[in-house]
């Protein structure tokens, strides 16, 4: 496979660990609220605190959400599975130890096919296994601050093979796996919050080489595009160290996308022995086949189905099916617009008017696309006067723009909006009077179009709309025109 | 087992990975007693348990499930209130190194 | 009101219901007796009058309005102090918790106070539950109320030393690999550890969590199943707790022995200290002239049971007390500035554990550690199955297991004979219990020589507690009196609060 990025003849080797924080209102062992942005160390129970004899007890809306996720992937989902202690000492690690998953994961085997310019590739799934998370601390001058209100939130770490070979790879393949967690609602898939995180393993060898290159794992990748900056140039200066007969040290890399380079983490060169044993307070984790075979019966439609299904029944275009399945609020939005009327004709223009018209509307006024939920279906009637010729392009940019950039509610402000530009009002008397007189005034192309030279209608359609200054409705146009210069002679 | 010995060197890992400050002269000591009792140790090498799974819970089929419910068992006052050192609503340790 | 010497947990608990003592009289006898001894014993930590007292009103309280069936009514109990009580400190018999004080009681002791026990203080133990002679703790070495230079053995030494000088009704120990049941041994005291998951181990300072049960410490038996039936039962903030059918240990204490089965293991017999082997045949002749049968029983890999347990324990207390690191709470070792975040762990831990603390932490940690885990802690966890496969089998033919709970009687403190590893062999009738997650007692059969009491030891199969004090109530009908006393201790124990 050819490689952009790299030097001829050579390749490199990605697998990627994704943290996905689970859609829970407890933590995983502990009872304390999950909530986003509460006071530090308000959020705590015995468990995340490591108080003396606090013990874990199993959330079991988090192991049904770990078990969906291996479902959604193609995993096995087990129905027996095992907590460890993975133990080291660090400031937001309350207990001296994690609780994770290594030898007896839940789910293990899967596999994703992720579509790449035209093509499908499959990227097995290694393993997937619920853990705890650690807290955060923040670095000042006077020391560490550490604030547990995120330790011990469930999370599940989904680990790939080795299967990727281009940075275009490896973003497709989160993408593919964010939406999917998204659509199952295993987690909220939020970059930003930290709910969805991701290390790369990057190795590289020459085309044609069958075994791996050592590896060196990158952290602190926080969005798509440092995902593919940084495996890109920790690549290239794993071949710069090659070429110049230097090996690879397999270590932890930090991404710096200020300078634009990978560099080890200072500190953390020992070994690391975590000494994973299993964990003496939590027997088994037993799921009983039945509720297995219920949990999978009940998986929601995923990306992959749904974009299927827009393309085979509503014809929509590749492009328009991925962007509108990208987000299962984006693919609801859609589906709440189309709402009855699903010819294919409605549905591309639906998925245009979304993609385009309205996204560009909502960046530019910078609002979010949840603010537009409660107007879909008014704003369902605007695509469709506007595909009816009662809005002109233009009036449709002013009426969104307005919409979308006053603090009002949105109703009030979608309704002001639509008042305010008003539609098309055809007087169609006045109306067949320009079409005439352009006739009249243009007597050799309405003989040329009635001879068979349709393509003459465009000449006059572009007429009487300049002479009606842009202000007519397209389609009464259209049609008077049509009939005006099939009856004269 | 012959080859497994518990010396100074042995103790001095243990004790760093178990971020328990030892001296020279104590991981000597240590590694001598520790030794002993790793030798007496030693008997559990002669039985054959390749065919035997490890035991951890005696007397468990599987774990215990809870509602996903979310309480406030503890609250901040509380979680803060017996730590060495704290500020700003944080637990204070030495500045680490990212 | 009876006087302190002749009073049982159950009397006190029947008279407090039917109004005929206070709780409060109770309470203010036994804590007037702890100020008047404990000083020569050192069993106590942790002494709030105020809030003993309190409670113990509140007891009369609910007596008052009506409440009558308060199986612990005004019983006065001491609580080991591994054991969280609201807002008294937890020490766990160690410096690095510092002043540490815990928001929640532990499960057991909310049970407690659900039956009308009044908490009457914390008692001391080895620090962090390491120890078989209560010798470790930050507070100093407990006392064997027989014998004030013998220790009381451990880990839950101030436990027994309290019951058994009547400092308290009761007491809620912990037990690990013997340290309910030795301590009862070497003081006089009936200890009881359960079946493993039977009580919550839900704010327990955990030590080796697949080992750990708390049990009751009482002066006879029929006490000790009144108070294990108020504390057993599951709990929904730990895990490794059961809900298994609990079977009315007291009616449990009035069944006959006659035509059924008690095992003795034949090795069990060997090296013991000759009144101890004396103590446990005259115990299994008892049993047999009650018209039981005894079954001679031999067991192969018994003898692996110890270093297998210390293996598991050592490994299980080296992540256990990671916590242990002066941040959130406890004792932060003084660092000068610049310190990093490593040296503040490895000092406050270096400074907060005490020798025996560190020594098993280190060699769980080695244990566990890459290129030794297979041959130590993965080997042990097979040997643990094979322990418990045969032990249980063993129970499946007889009612109970007769043996002694300990080859010797107390030694002196100080002793320097006993080397750590002398005294982990100490452990040797004992760990097989937690290793199998079985249920264990030890109870007094007379004394020796130097008038140190001797304990027999009984065990049962799993969720069969109802066999030991059905057949530990025969044997303390059978067994020698404790009353004469050795002059050394007489004083104490013979103290009237008249």
């Amino acid at each position: 496979m050819t490689n952009a990025h790299l030097p001829k003849g050579w390749e490199m080797v990605i697998g990627l660990e994704v943290h996905a924080q689970l859609q829970t209102q407890s933590k995983l062992f502990g009872r304390a609220s999950t909530a986003f942005g509460a006071p530090a160390n308000s959020q705590v129970d015995p468990v995340s605190l490591g108080l003396p004899g606090a013990l874990p007890v199993l959330n079991r809306e988090a192991l049904r959400l770990a078990a969906i996720a291996g479902f959604a992937t193609n995993c096995q989902v087990h129905s027996q599975s095992v907590f460890e202690r993975k133990n080291y000492f660090y400031a937001d690690l309350p207990k001296g130890y994690q609780i994770s998953q290594f030898h007896r994961p839940i789910c293990t085997d899967g596999l994703l096919k992720v579509r790449v310019d035209g093509h499908d590739i499959e990227v097995g799934i290694h393993q997937i296994h619920m853990e705890e998370d650690a807290g955060k601390s923040t670095h000042t001058n006077q020391g560490s601050l550490v604030d547990l209100n995120r330790a011990g939130i469930a999370l599940i770490e989904i680990v790939s093979e080795p299967d990727l070979r281009t940075p275009e790879q490896a973003v497709a393949y989160l993408k593919e796996l964010r939406a999917i967690l998204l659509y199952t609602k295993v987690s909220n898939g939020s970059l930003e919050q930290g709910s969805f995180r991701c290390d790369a393993n990057v190795s590289v060898r020459k085309v044609g080489v069958t075994e791996l290159g050592t590896r060196c794992e990158i952290k602190n990748l926080n969005s798509f595009r440092a995902i593919r900056d940084a495996i890109v140039a920790e690549a290239n200066r794993q071949i710069r160290r090659l070429k110049q007969q230097e090996p690879i040290t397999q270590q932890t890399r930090l991404w710096n996308a200020d300078k634009g380079r990978t560099e080890a983490m200072r500190g953390k060169e020992q070994a690391h022995d975590y000494r994973y044993v299993p964990d003496p307070d939590l027997p088994v984790v037993v799921i009983d086949s039945q509720r297995l075979e219920q949990w999978k019966a009940d998986l929601p439609e995923l990306p992959a189905q749904r974009r299927a299904r827009y393309m085979e029944q509503l014809s929509l275009d590749e492009h328009t099916a991925w962007f509108l399945c990208e987000e299962p609020d984006r693919a609801r939005r859609f589906e709440t617009m189309l709402g009855s009327e699903q010819s294919a004709r409605r549905a591309k223009s639906i998925g245009s008017f979304l993609s385009v018209r309205l996204a560009g509307a909502i960046n530019r006024a910078a609002r979010q696309w949840h603010q537009i939920d409660l107007v879909l279906v008014e704003l369902a009637e605007v695509h469709d006067q506007w595909r009816d010729g009662l809005l002109s392009n233009k009036m449709l940019t002013d009426l969104l723009h307005d919409a979308l950039s006053v603090e009002d509610d949105i109703e009030s402000a979608l309704a002001n909006a639509r008042a305010k530009v008003g539609l098309i009002e055809q007087d169609l008397d006045a109306l067949r009077d320009v079409i005439d007189q352009l006739i009249e005034a243009n007597p050799k192309q309405a003989s040329a179009y009635r001879a068979g030279k349709e393509q003459l209608f465009g000449f006059f359609m572009g007429q009487v709309m300049k002479a009606l200054k842009g202000k007519a409705n397209a389609k009464d146009a259209s049609a008077a025109l049509r009939q005006a210069l099939q009856s004269s002679d | 087992m012959s080859e497994i010995k518990i010396d100074a060197q042995a103790v001095q890992n243990a004790a760093r990975l178990a971020r328990i400050a030892i001296c020279e002269q104590e991981a000597i000591e240590l590694a001598k007693e520790l030794d002993e009792v790793r030798v007496w140790i030693d008997q559990l090498q002669q039985v054959d348990v390749e065919a035997i799974a490890p035991l951890i819970h005696p007397n468990h089929q599987q774990t215990p499930t809870r509602a996903d419910i979310a309480e406030t068992p503890i609250n901040r006052e509380q979680a803060l209130a017996n730590s060495p050192q704290t500020a700003d609503g944080h637990f204070v340790v030495p500045r680490v190194v990212g | 009101m009876s006087t302190i010497e002749h009073q049982t947990l159950i009397a006190v608990a029947e008279d407090v219901n039917q109004g005929r003592s206070s709780a409060l009289e109770i309470a203010e006898q036994h804590l007037e007796r702890i100020e008047r001894i404990d000083s020569k014993i050192n069993a106590f930590v942790d002494v709030d009058r105020d809030q003993t007292l309190h409670s113990a009103r509140a007891v009369d309280n609910a007596i008052a309005k009506g409440q009558r069936n308060l199986p612990l009514a005004g019983v006065p109990i001491s609580i080991k102090d591994l054991i969280a009580v609201q807002n008294r400190p937890l020490r766990a018999g160690s410096k690095i918790l510092g002043d540490y004080r815990p928001a929640h009681d532990a499960t057991v002791v909310s049970k407690l106070k659900a039956a009308g026990a009044v908490i009457i203080g914390k008692v001391s133990l080895d620090e962090f539950a390491m120890g078989s002679t209560n010798e470790s703790a930050s507070s100093g070495p407990v006392r064997n109320p027989w014998s004030l230079d013998s220790v009381p053995g451990g880990s839950s030494g101030g436990s027994a030393a309290a019951v058994s000088a009547k400092m308290g009704l009761a007491s809620l120990g912990t037990d690990t690999g013997g340290s309910v049941r030795l301590p009862a041994a070497f003081c006089g005291a009936v200890g009881v550890k359960p079946t493993y998951g039977r009580v919550s181990r839900s704010g327990v300072v955990a030590y080796a969590s697949s080992l750990d049960q708390v049990g009751p410490i009482t002066l006879n038996v029929r006490d000790a199943a009144r108070l294990l039936s108020a504390i057993a039962g599951p709990c929904d903030h730990d895990s490794t707790s059961v809900d298994q059918p609990i079977d009315d240990w007291a009616l449990a204490c009035e069944q006959r022995i006659e035509s059924m089965r008690f095992g003795v293991v034949v090795d069990w017999l060997e090296r013991l200290q000759p009144s101890v082997a004396d103590a446990v045949n005259q115990a299994a002749q008892a049993l047999c002239d009650a018209g039981a049968q005894r079954v001679d029983i031999t067991l192969e890999h018994d003898h692996l049971a110890v270093p297998a347990y210390y293996v598991i324990a050592m490994s299980e207390a080296s992540t256990n007390l990671a916590r242990y690191d002066g941040v959130r709470y406890g004792r932060r070792a003084q660092l000068e500035a610049g310190a990093s975040l490593d040296q503040l762990y490895a000092r406050s831990r270096a400074e907060g554990f005490g020798p025996e603390v560190r020594r098993r932490i280190i060699l769980g940690t080695w244990a566990l550690s890459s290129g030794y885990y297979d041959a130590y802690y993965d080997r042990a966890c097979r040997v643990r199955r094979l322990v418990r496969d045969e032990l249980t089998a063993a129970l499946s033919h007889v009612d109970v297991l007769l043996g002694p709970t300990a080859p010797r009687t107390a030694w002196k403190i100080g002793d320097t004979q006993m080397d750590p590893l002398t005294t982990y062999q100490m452990d040797i009738f004992t760990t097989a219990a937690n290793l199998a997650g079985l249920p264990a007692m030890s109870l007094p059969w007379g004394r020796d020589d130097q008038g140190l009491p001797i304990g027999v030891q009984l065990h049962a199969g799993p969720w069969r507690e109802a066999n030991l004090f059905q057949w530990g109530t025969a044997l303390e009908a059978a067994a020698p009196s404790l009353e004469a006393l050795p002059k050394s201790a007489r004083d104490l124990r013979e103290i009237n609060c008249d």
